[in-house]
């Protein structure tokens, strides 16, 4: 008989540029909550489903469950605590705590304006090597699969930030390695419009959603994207976006509707 | 009932089903009636008789059937007491009668039927216009194959169909039986016949001259098959009655090469000279015995086998280019090849148990072929090619490739690239996403947010509530279908729930009324008398198709599904167009 689990590939932006975070910091633990729920609502579906949560920032990005296996290193295992399901504690105390140590670190303090910003000066988040991260984990979790198992991969991609440029070509090789793997990118924008992640869901059939209101992050989350692909068919979930896919001018940045691609280098003007 | 019909043919002595009777030819139908009985007891029309088979020579009794097309058969068997020779007189003339007559009741009638039902198979959209148009009585189906499906009558027509080649294995396929008297059996069909016709043109002239005159076609084919001309390829000559047709072969594939040499290339010179290296080589070793010439040829056999084969695909190309001209030709050249497609089945089906000749060969005799001296080498072109002035092959490969080579094509060897050189890299790379600078954060601002992220972490403990619920019903209405997150979501949500039938009944009425609103709007402006008449014809048809088939859908989707009155308001609409106009036109008809 077939074994068919669900992976979910959550990834989390804590850039502390993001504005909602800017706002109000309690939030972004919140929404670090929020999701850490999700995930556990995730497992909870199914017992062979599996959780990832991947955490983005300036310029890293660090797997922040399952927690790396190090040869040497015995992880204990844990306890149940007040009846809690092992698998969901895991996940929630794995996260918490290095999300935690990551906040405490250097590394999260130390903006190096010439390094980690973009060239107009902005501290956007990597989220594309996140994304890479999370399809290279994809593949290792497919290859370790016996026969007769099969596995489903989504990614979802919780962020703030307002997305840069620079990161166009590796968001778009992504994109299209997701498209090609199979692998859905649902992107849940807690920042303004996000053009890159909403043409990225389009391109890899998954949902774009900005919720309105960031408080109830949980409900957008458990409503909208729990429900795995072959499922989404039979809800009514919110409408696609209507993606604009022009294409801008290499040297003015402009929106144009009928664009001429240079054979040589394929930049368009 | 048949007594208005004119008996062709009266046959006595007829049994079916091992009771006596006559049977009668008339002009429409095959009848049969038992004994002295003056009721029909068999009646079969013409019509509906598929094919006739009788039964082969030789059989002692000598039956006709016939086989209808439901493919049940009737079998008469033939009981003159004259004895078989009268028996098989009286059913040739049953057989010849029914020969012609046949064909004639092959009725076009028939044929165009079956043209429009299997257009019908062929093309779903058209087959459901015309249950929707023609079973519902809204239009007639002459009207229906007049007017809608015009366009898939008359592309039909011309197509004409390709004539079937021959196939490669012909000839081995004719299995040769051994029938146990040291001789061979070989069954020819007519296809088989047909295909030596057309690989041996001669063969074909050959027969035209012999056959009804000279010889009977069963010697004919015994002949021919005992001739070197179809055995060449394995030894050498005998004269006989084929021996000219291979020179005309030969003539012919020299004619052949002559047209090609007109077109350029040089390849008849190719072909002399390979006779030529087989004449010395021949020559070489004895050139004074000729029998010798035969062991040599152990390598001329191959090319001949060569020369053949490339006869043969001259033969084929030319097959090709003669298929329009061939009809009448063939019209007249064979007796098995009739004018059209129909008599030819039909001829083909009386000859298939008739033309299962037997051909007799004497292995003996194709053995004393062996040892036979050989005459000549069947290389009748050898004699012309001294005539040309010698030339060494490699000049004349040369020349071939010369022909065959164009120095336009040819690349030429200098390749060079251009250099792709960014100024700015990161322009490239980066997007052409326009970049948001709305959202710009000082390097301060940001470390401002890190720090008082640190501050609340040692708050971050326990399991906060994450969703109170004012927050949770605000979401769920905006989630709802009409909340704000779901705008335009499912504007025709009823669609999506029909059950699969009714939206292929929905989608089909739709094909249907627009082929006959089509239709409709054709007609105008009304130039002529002739469209004014259309115009009301198919305003009618439209409305009767309202009445019938929309109004039937309507009631049944208001019973079934009750909110779905919506879905056919695009329907509704363009029917009102239709008729707007057409009350429009009227008017303007009746002040004129």
């Amino acid at each position: 008989m077939e074994v068919e689990s669900n992976l979910l590939i959550v990834v989390i932006d804590v850039n502390p540029a993001q504005k909602y975070v800017r706002s109000d910091s309690k939030q972004f633990f919140n929404c670090v909550d929020s999701v850490l729920t999700f995930c556990n609502a995730h497992l909870m579906l199914q017992a062979s489903n599996k959780a990832c949560v991947i955490a983005s920032h300036i310029n890293q990005s660090h797997i922040l469950y399952p927690i790396e296996e190090r040869e040497g290193v015995t992880l204990k295992p844990i306890r149940q605590v007040d009846g809690q399901y092992e698998v969901f504690l895991e996940l929630e105390k794995s996260v918490r705590s290095q999300i935690k140590k990551f906040v405490m670190s250097d590394a999260f303090t130390s903006f190096d304006s010439t390094r980690s910003a973009d060239s107009s000066g902005n501290f956007t988040t990597c989220l594309a090597s996140a994304l890479g991260k999370a399809l290279c984990y994809i593949n290792r979790k497919e290859r370790e699969l016996t026969a007769g198992e099969k596995l489903n991969s989504r990614i979802l991609v919780v962020s703030g930030s307002s997305e840069s440029t620079a990161q166009y070509m590796s968001f778009m090789n992504v994109f299209f390695s997701a498209q090609k793997l199979g692998v859905i990118i649902d992107a849940c924008v807690l920042g303004p419009y996000a053009t890159l992640l909403s043409q990225g869901a389009d391109i890899t059939g998954g949902i774009y959603l900005r919720p309105p209101h960031i408080p109830g992050l949980l409900q957008y989350l458990l409503w909208v994207f729990l429900p795995e692909a072959s499922l989404r068919k039979q809800l009514a979930l919110p409408p696609p976006v209507p993606v604009d896919y022009r294409a801008a001018c290499f040297c003015h940045r402009q929106l144009i509707d009928m664009g001429y691609v240079c054979s040589v280098c394929l930049s368009s003007k | 009932m048949t007594s208005s019909e004119d008996v062709l043919l009266q046959m006595p002595n007829v049994k079916y089903k091992k009771d006596d009777g006559t049977l009668y030819v008339m002009s429409e139908r095959l009848a049969w009636i038992q004994g002295n009985r003056d009721v029909v007891t068999l009646s079969h029309k013409y019509a509906d008789i598929k094919s006739q088979k009788i039964s082969p020579e030789g059989k002692p009794k000598i039956q006709l059937q016939i086989v209808l097309h439901d493919n049940s058969t009737f079998t008469f068997h033939f009981v003159n007491p004259e004895g078989q020779q009268g028996q098989i007189g009286d059913r040739d003339q049953v057989k010849e009668l029914l020969i012609q007559l046949l064909p004639k009741f092959r009725i076009k009638v028939n044929r165009e039927l079956e043209e429009k039902n299997r257009l019908l198979m062929e093309n779903p959209r058209l087959y459901q216009l015309y249950r929707d148009l023609v079973t519902e009585r809204i239009v007639t189906a002459d009207e229906f194959w007049a007017s809608h499906a015009q366009q898939f009558l008359s592309s039909q027509k011309p197509v004409t169909y390709q004539e079937k080649g021959v196939s490669s294995g012909f000839l081995s396929g004719i299995k040769p039986e051994t029938d146990g008297m040291n001789g061979i059996r070989y069954n020819l069909s007519t296809d088989v016949i047909e295909s030596i016709f057309k690989t041996y043109p001669a063969v074909r002239r050959k027969h035209l001259e012999c056959v009804p005159s000279q010889m009977t076609e069963q010697e004919f084919w015994t002949k021919f098959f005992q001739s070197h001309y179809f055995h060449r390829d394995r030894l050498p000559l005998l004269k006989d009655l084929f021996s000219d047709c291979a020179k005309t072969d030969d003539k012919e594939m020299r004619r052949e090469l002559e047209k090609i040499k007109v077109v350029g290339s040089d390849v008849i010179s190719i072909l002399e000279d390979s006779e030529r290296v087989d004449m010395s080589a021949s020559e070489m070793a004895d050139p004074v015995n000729p029998k010798d010439k035969d062991k040599v040829t152990a390598q001329g056999i191959y090319q001949n086998m060569i020369k053949r084969f490339n006869q043969h695909s001259i033969m084929i190309l030319k097959a090709c280019e003669r298929n329009s001209a061939k009809e009448g030709e063939s019209n007249s050249s064979s007796n098995s090849a009739q004018p059209s497609n129909s008599a030819t089945d039909e001829q083909a089906m009386v000859n298939g148990s008739s033309s299962k000749k037997k051909k007799k060969r004497d292995k003996d005799k194709d053995n004393s072929s062996t040892s036979a001296a050989p005459v000549e080498n069947g290389d009748s072109g050898a004699s012309a090619s001294l005539v040309q002035p010698l030339e060494p092959p490699e000049v004349k490969r040369a020349k071939i490739a010369d022909k065959l080579a164009f120095e336009d094509l040819m690349s030429t060897e200098t390749h060079s690239y251009a250099q792709l050189n960014l100024t700015r890299i990161d322009r490239y790379l980066n997007g052409p996403v326009p970049d948001h600078k709305t959202d710009v954060v000082s390097s301060d601002e940001l470390q401002r947010a890190s720090l008082s992220m640190r501050e609340h972490v040692p708050r971050w403990e326990g399991r906060p509530r994450l969703l109170d619920s004012p927050n949770a019903v605000k979401i769920v209405g905006e989630l709802q279908p009409g909340g704000a997150l779901m705008k335009g979501s499912h504007p025709d949500s009823v669609a999506l729930t029909l059950p699969k039938e009714v939206e292929q009944d929905i989608r089909s009425m739709y094909g249907s009324l627009c082929e006959v609103l089509r239709h409709f709007w054709s007609c105008f402006p009304t130039t002529t008398p002739a469209l004014e008449e259309k115009a009301k014809n198919s305003y009618q048809t439209l409305k009767r198709f309202e009445q019938t088939k929309i109004t039937q859908l309507k009631e049944r989707l208001l019973r079934d599904h009750l909110d779905s009155s919506k879905l056919l308001s695009h329907v509704m609409s363009i029917i009102a167009a239709a008729d707007g106009k057409y009350n429009q036109w009227l008017q303007r008809n009746n002040r004129r």
